[in-house]
This record gives structure tokens, sequence and C-alpha cells, in this order.
């Protein structure tokens, strides 16, 4: 880079620093739960609170809703800007999961796995705009700052928009969902029967008690005991399944209230200069959850389509070679 | 399958591990609490979860390993 520039960096920073000493930001407030900014009485419901993150997730639908309606309004041939970009990212998509699972299952995937990218990947940049976390309802008061002391002014106890990735509930929901539509796919391409042989595997079992009737007794103790192994390995494989939601869950949640309230800190800490680095370093992240959320069911969907005698001649065939 | 499918797969094996444990000790805990005859359930439950989480883990493993071995040469 040229010294011209760096000086003109550097002299920004200065400014920014300054600036950000003269108005001083608050230490935030951070809150696990989501703050409910309304009450709305509901016929049938009762008492619904609306909290700042179902106001988010909603507008990221509407973000998105909006954004593609654009796009595919005048549908051309060759396509113009908005249509373009659109056609890119489900392009990039269908190739993502196409490259997978195969052409066949790779379209009765695409909709929710293209769903979860997409709604993950504008939960969290929408949250980065400035405005979440920032606008909502307060009071003035004295507040203690980074470096200055105390300082009169404005601050905010519930924000009107907060990142709807930070609310358990929106994680949790997406986890359940991936679960479901796993298993759906899982049956509704395997069979009931021989989707379930996964994690019920009692022939084994039954086998050896064939044996023992036939009088058969130390064949039968190894067969019994075969079975029994077998058993249990299908039980760990229905746990292994169920705990999926859990760590889908966690993982989700807990990279984004961590890089949310590793911004604010930042923020109340250093205002304006630093947490550009982490802002960027954020933009990154949010596509890399949603990359792993949607690849993850993805890869989940795909071994639960798979039968499991496919699957283990495969690795048969892999380790003889 | 893609090369970064099986890494992606053992992804929740932290979670697993914990859960196991934690659950099964839980699971004692309250059956104790229930016939008093503590720490006999608490005991057989650590213990069970442990074998569990160590045999689940190892056959997650396992699987990631025969899938790539012999894919490295090309």
């Amino acid at each position: 880079m040229r010294r011209s520039g760096c000086i003109v960096i550097g002299i920004v920073f200065i400014v920014l620093l300054i600036v950000g000493f003269l108005f001083p930001v608050p230490r935030p407030h951070v809150s696990l739960p989501a703050e409910a900014l309304f009450h709305p009485k509901l016929p049938f419901i009762g008492e619904f609170p609306i909290t700042n993150t179902y106001i988010a997730s909603w507008l990221s639908i509407l973000v998105l809703a909006v954004v593609f309606r654009i796009g595919t309004r005048k549908m051309a041939l060759i396509p113009a800007k908005w249509q373009n970009a659109v056609e890119a990212v489900i392009e990039m998509l269908i190739n993502f999961i196409d490259g997978v699972a195969g052409k066949k299952n790779g379209r009765r995937f695409f909709p929710i796995i293209a769903t979860i990218f997409l709604f993950v990947l504008a939960n969290a940049w929408l949250s980065l705009v400035p405005g979440f976390n920032t606008i909502g309802f307060g009071e003035v008061e004295e507040y203690e700052t980074g470096f200055v002391g105390t300082h009169e002014g404005f601050v905010v106890k519930e924000p009107l928009l907060r990142a709807a990735n930070t609310d358990i509930n929106v994680p949790l929901t997406l986890a359940l969902m991936s679960f479901i539509f796993v298993e759906y796919w899982g049956v509704s391409s395997l069979g009931i029967l021989r989707y379930s042989s996964k994690f019920i595997r009692v022939s084994g079992l039954f086998r050896g008690l064939g044996q023992l009737f036939r009088g058969r007794i130390r064949r039968a103790f190894g067969e019994l005991f075969q079975g029994a192994i077998d058993a249990f390995v299908g039980v760990l494989e229905l746990l292994s399944e169920f705990i999926r939601i859990i760590s889908f869950t966690f993982r989700l949640f807990g990279n984004m209230t961590a890089g949310e309230v590793l911004l604010l800190m930042i923020a109340f800490l250093i205002p304006w200069v630093v947490v550009d680095i982490f802002y960027s370093l954020e933009v990154i992240l949010g596509l890399v959850q949603a990359l792993i959320f949607s690849g993850l069911t993805l890869v989940f969907a795909t071994v639960a389509v798979a039968s499991h005698d496919e699957e283990h001649e495969k690795v048969e065939t892999v380790s003889t070679e | 399958m893609k090369w970064w499918m099986q890494p992606l797969r053992l992804m929740g094996i932290g979670w697993y591990i914990a859960f196991c444990i934690i659950f099964s000790l839980l699971l004692g805990l309250w059956i104790d609490d229930k016939v008093h005859t503590r720490p006999l359930f608490t005991l057989m439950g650590l213990v069970l979860g442990l074998v569990t989480a160590f045999l689940g883990v190892y056959r997650m493993v396992l699987f990631a390993v025969k899938d790539t071995r012999g894919k490295g040469d090309d």
C-alpha cells in the first residue's frame, strides 16, 4: 500500500477513536432469553408474547420473499441484474446438493435444505445491519463506560430487533424440522420396515433363541452374544439420531449468541475501530454456520436414504481394495 | 460421498459423549432417589453411560476410518 493511503487510514482510525470516546457506548445488557416487547391478548391462545427475535425472524422472511419476488418477477432468458443474482444463489445450492445426494434425491432434498440455508444466512447477516440491538425501548440514565467514567444518555434496555438465531427456539425449531424431514425421507425411500431395521436389530437374538431350542447350546450362546451386541449397536444408532437435535440446536445458538455478545462487548470496550474486524469475521461466521446446518442435514439425509446393506457393502469393498 | 462428509458427520460427537454420560448418570440418581439404594444405581448408570459413550464413539469413528481408508492414494 502507498504511504498516503496508510496515512489516510491512520487518520480515520484516530478520528473514529476520538468520536468513540466522545460518545461512549453503555455496557451492553446481555440476556439469553429474548426480550418480550408486546403482550397482545389473542382469542383462543391467550397472551402471546411478541419477542424481538420473533420480529427479526419475520423480517428476514420478508427480506427473502421480497428479494426472490423481485428476482423472479420478470423472468427473461437472458437474466437481468436481480434475476441473475437469485439464479446464481439457487444454482450454487442445487450444485451443492446434487453433488452430495445425487440428481434424484437432490431434487427431493432441495426445498428443505435451501430453505434452512437461506433462513439461517438471512438471520445471521440481517443481524449485522445497523439498527439491530441498538434501536429499542429504554430510558435516559447515567451509565458506566469503558474508559471515560460515567456518562449520561439514552440506554436501550429492550432492543426492537435482535438476531433471530440468538433465540434458542429458532435453532431448536430448525433442528426439529431437519430431524423430522431426515426421518421422513429415510422412511419414504426405504419403507418403514427396512428403515427401522437400522435401529431395531433383534434378528441375531432370535437366531440365537432358535439355536437354543434346537439344543445347540454352545452355538446358541455365541449367537445370543453377537445378537445382544448388535441390538445394543442399534440402540446406539437410535440414540445418536436424537442427540443430533441437541447438537444442531446448541451449535447454531451458541455460535450466533457468542458472536453477538462479542460484537457488543468489543463495541463497548473500544468503540468504532476494533469492532470492524470482528464484524467481517461475523459475516464469514454466518455463512459458515448456514453451510454447516444445511450441509449436515444434507449429509444425514443422504445417509438415511442409503440402505443399510449398501452402506456396509461399500465399506467392505473399500476395506478389501 | 464427498471428502468433507465424514468429518462433518463427526461434528456431533462431543454432544454424544456428554449426553450419554450425563443422562445415564441422572437416570441412576433418579432411580436411587426412588428406591433409596444410593450409590448403587448411580454407579451403574455412570458405568453404563461411559460404556455407551465409548462404544458409540468407537462405532462412529470406525465408520469414518473405514470409509476414508484407501482413498488417500488417488
